[in-house]
């Protein structure tokens, strides 16, 4: 072999760009080298070699069957995932519910506004309370109510109409012989602070978040299930084909077509969101109607009122029902309103950096309000001043 | 849908994984599981303590994930401690004579030699073999690792925990060596080659 070829050849496999256009090639780079080889066409032979020199140092090696990959990534997934996975699966104690939503729905104010789908007359017929009251109520048909005076109330409509109230009070509403057929419709109000769990006549049930309300028949009719609410909500909705399940919002309407789903938004919020954890529903939207597959969120924005389907993470929409907040890169700002509500406390911000500062992690909404200010605060670089129900946050000097 | 994920860059890939989303993981594993395998291979012949080792490694990525900060090169971060993993397990099962971390027992043709019965592969085989045996394992590995796996030289470094220059020392006389030793041989392949190409 020619010494001087030979030396070209070597000092091609010992140039660095060389070595990587081989291993790492790139458009750019294939036309760097074809380029060089137009240029010094005498010099193809020796690149040739230097290719094929490195094209040999590339060994046969055996792959990892496809059995033992399986098998090994279902130990790894067994010691990882699926037991996060158990754990949430027992929290959500779905049981016989089938399908699973949640519920964030659009706010009163926009009653007002020109793009508002009309609840139906009943609904508007009844007397909007304000959840601004600090107990939980239960307004029946015939305009009587019923205060509930713990922070966490479970209510339970029996198929037939009577209400049960944390498993052993039992709230007699006795239903008139000749009422039967016409849907007798009761509100459940729940101020900021304050969380109930509600379930229908059906089965179907209900997670009211703090600052919300439902509007629902005492028994639903045989045609069909339609129900109305304010705030936020997470539903378990029962399964009967027979009879489809409606939801009712000042901005929406929801029709439960498949499994699970999960929406999300409050009046004071910039945007609103649907997110569906499982199945498939339908969303109507300013009469746009939308079905929605499973880790989809579906976005309107207020402020342009624009519509908006894209891939999500469903946790941080559905966790705050079982107690605690998931929060991913969210801003402390957006965290405090959720709070806000939760506890039914003031929170200002003395400067907007500690409003805007990011925060991802899990918050339990079972301790004290001021407990998780004090966790916050550890980590992140800011001072917390708690007076009653007023908590101010300021950068830490 | 997999296709779609393997686009996507290691540090997006990584956000996802940390926001929970298992199929980010599930990907990362799918995505590096062949590569650690072949890898472990050169080491050992032992599969059952590679998959062990792998298991190991996508465990503490699991569990330490919020601590761990290589975000936009998982690859790298998985060969580091998929390697880390191997060498202790290999130690504790007496493979290793000397306890100097920088004797890897890194073999190019640990597993290629038998089973191939085509022609023109085994001849390809044999000159690998022949000329490698000739190299340290330091510079059979780092060859591989920069050829076959296509690692930088700075990553090089990080793997094999020495700085820039000595990574591209090795790789050097490493090459220099398989240039003397294997002449004869590559002209023969080069034949071969161009009589596949044509």
């Amino acid at each position: 072999m020619d010494p001087e070829l030979n030396q070209f050849t070597n000092a091609l496999i010992h140039n660095v760009e060389f070595q990587d256009w081989m291993v790492r090639p790139t458009p750019e780079k294939d036309k760097y080298w074809k380029e060089f080889i137009a240029q010094n066409p005498q010099r193809e032979k020796e690149m040739e070699e230097a290719i094929t020199f490195i094209h040999n140092l590339i060994p046969e090696e055996k792959e990892l069957r496809d059995e033992p990959l399986k098998r090994l990534w279902s130990r790894i997934e067994a010691e990882t995932y699926k037991r996060k996975v158990r754990r949430i699966w027992r929290m959500r104690w779905i049981a016989a519910a089938s399908f699973l939503l949640v519920l964030g729905i659009f706010s009163a104010i926009y009653l007002h506004t020109d793009k508002v789908v009309k609840p139906t007359s009943y609904y508007s017929s009844i007397p909007k309370i304000k959840p601004d009251e600090s107990d939980i109520k239960l307004i029946f048909s015939d305009k009587s109510e019923e205060i509930l005076q713990d922070r966490d109330v479970k209510i339970k409509y029996e198929k037939n109409g009577e209400i049960l109230v944390n498993s052993d009070r039992k709230l007699k509403r006795k239903i008139e012989e000749g009422e039967k057929d016409i849907e007798q419709l009761n509100q459940l109000v729940v101020p900021f602070g304050k969380r109930t769990t509600l379930v229908l006549s059906d089965g179907t049930k209900l997670y009211l978040n703090s600052g919300s309300r439902a509007i629902f028949p005492v028994v639903f009719n045989k045609n069909e299930r339609e129900i109305f609410i304010e705030g936020e909500a997470y539903l378990e909705v029962a399964h009967d084909s027979s009879r489809p399940f409606k939801v009712q919002t000042d901005k929406m309407k929801i029709e439960v077509l498949g499994t699970k789903f999960n929406v999300s938004a409050y009046s004071e919020d910039q945007s609103n969101s649907i997110v569906l954890v499982e199945g498939g529903v339908q969303a109507t939207v300013d009469s746009k109607i939308m079905v929605m597959k499973p880790n989809q969120r579906l976005l309107y924005e207020k402020k342009t009122s624009l519509t908006s389907l894209d891939d999500a993470n469903v946790l941080p929409y559905i966790s705050w029902k079982d107690g605690w907040m998931y929060c991913e890169k969210e801003s402390l700002e957006s965290i405090s309103v959720k709070l806000s509500r939760y506890y039914n406390v003031e929170i200002k911000f003395i400067d907007e950096e500690s409003a805007k500062m990011s925060l991802t992690g899990k918050l339990d909404l079972k301790n004290k309000c001021a407990d998780i200010f004090n966790a916050i605060s550890s980590t992140a670089p800011i001072a917390v001043e708690i007076h009653g129900d007023v908590i101010e946050i300021r950068k830490k000097q | 849908m997999v296709k779609v994920i393997q686009e996507k860059s290691d540090s997006e890939l990584w956000n996802e994984f940390l926001s929970g989303e298992k199929l980010a993981f599930k990907t990362i594993y799918d995505n590096h599981i062949q590569l650690l395998f072949k890898f472990g291979r050169h080491f050992t012949k032992n599969e059952e303590l590679i998959l062990d080792c792998i298991h190991d490694v996508f465990i503490d990525l699991y569990n330490y994930r919020t601590n761990i900060n290589s975000t936009n090169n998982i690859k790298l971060y998985l060969i580091v401690s998929f390697r880390r993993k191997l060498f202790r397990n290999l130690k504790d099962k007496g493979r290793f004579v000397s306890l100097d971390d920088d004797s890897s027992c890194f073999s190019y043709t640990l597993y290629s030699s038998t089973e191939i019965d085509d022609d023109e592969k085994s001849s390809k085989i044999s000159w690998l073999e022949k000329s490698m045996n000739k190299l340290s394992s330091r510079q059979q590995e780092a060859i591989y690792l920069r050829f076959v796996k296509g690692l930088s030289y700075e990553e090089l470094s990080d793997v094999l925990q020495v700085n820039y220059q000595s990574a591209r020392n090795l790789i050097f006389r490493g090459i220099e060596k398989l240039r003397e030793n294997g002449n004869e041989e590559l002209i023969y392949l080069l034949l071969f080659v161009r009589k596949i190409d044509s």
